[in-house]
């Protein structure tokens, strides 16, 4: 992994279209600006495996549909 | 096309009614193909999205405005793209449940909707910033409150 020192203030440029700004740090927590294009999905590294985690366990259950439904009406 | 389905046999479904998700779903990034399964007998407002291509994996999923949720996520320009959509009409917005053994525990991912173009019949699910919605929408505790 490329390891960099930045001030607050100070950017970086990936590639040709992203740059990351480091706006603030206040104690342990940076505020990073992004600019890049459309295309490029930005996404908390932490929320991507709950999503995961969230789907596997949606996936790995018996489910009796009918009874599901059944059950949601008494809402 | 024939799908062997987890919980429904064997089911004949037209190839190009099948929603596409070119980036996979996640944790299951090789399932790029699913069918959209519903008991028409009934009202159940719950679907099966049932991988085309294997019996695994087959989520329970169900569009929030079916029970009552107030939903109305910002669909930015990147998710539209994703599912390359050009009207709002067009989009269809699901979420998946997990659904334990105890039906009271249902929880339903607000915070990651399959996003699909009905008319295309692309489909991605995201990730929202909103910080309305929750990964783990636990609906009758809600509904309870």
């Amino acid at each position: 992994m490329l390891v960099l020192t930045r001030r607050a203030g100070e950017s970086l440029l990936i590639g040709d279209g992203i740059e990351l700004t480091v706006v603030e740090i206040q104690g342990d927590k940076i505020k990073i600006g992004i600019n890049a294009p459309k295309s490029v999905s930005i996404v908390r590294k932490e929320l991507v495996s709950e999503a995961e985690n969230f789907n596997r366990e949606a996936a790995c259950a018996r489910i009796d549909l009918d009874a599901l439904g059944v059950a949601i009406k008494k809402l | 096309m024939i799908i062997k389905t987890k919980y429904l046999g064997y089911v004949e479904a037209d190839e190009n009614c099948l929603l596409k998700f070119p980036q996979g779903i996640y944790g299951f990034g090789d399932a790029r193909r699913f069918a959209l399964l519903k008991d028409l007998t009934n009202s159940n407002p719950f679907m099966w999205l049932q991988n085309a291509d294997a019996p695994e994996p087959c989520f329970v999923v169900v569009e929030p405005q079916k029970l009552r949720i107030d939903y109305g996520p910002d669909i930015t320009a990147q998710m539209a793209e994703k599912i390359s959509l050009d009207s709002e009409e067009d989009l269809r917005i699901l979420v998946i449940a997990t659904v334990p053994k105890e039906y009271s525990l249902l929880s339903l991912n607000l915070k990651c909707p399959v996003l699909i173009n009905s008319a295309k019949n692309l489909a991605s699910q995201v990730i929202l910033e909103d910080e309305r919605y929750p990964m783990r929408y636990h609906i009758f505790q809600e509904a309870g409150k």
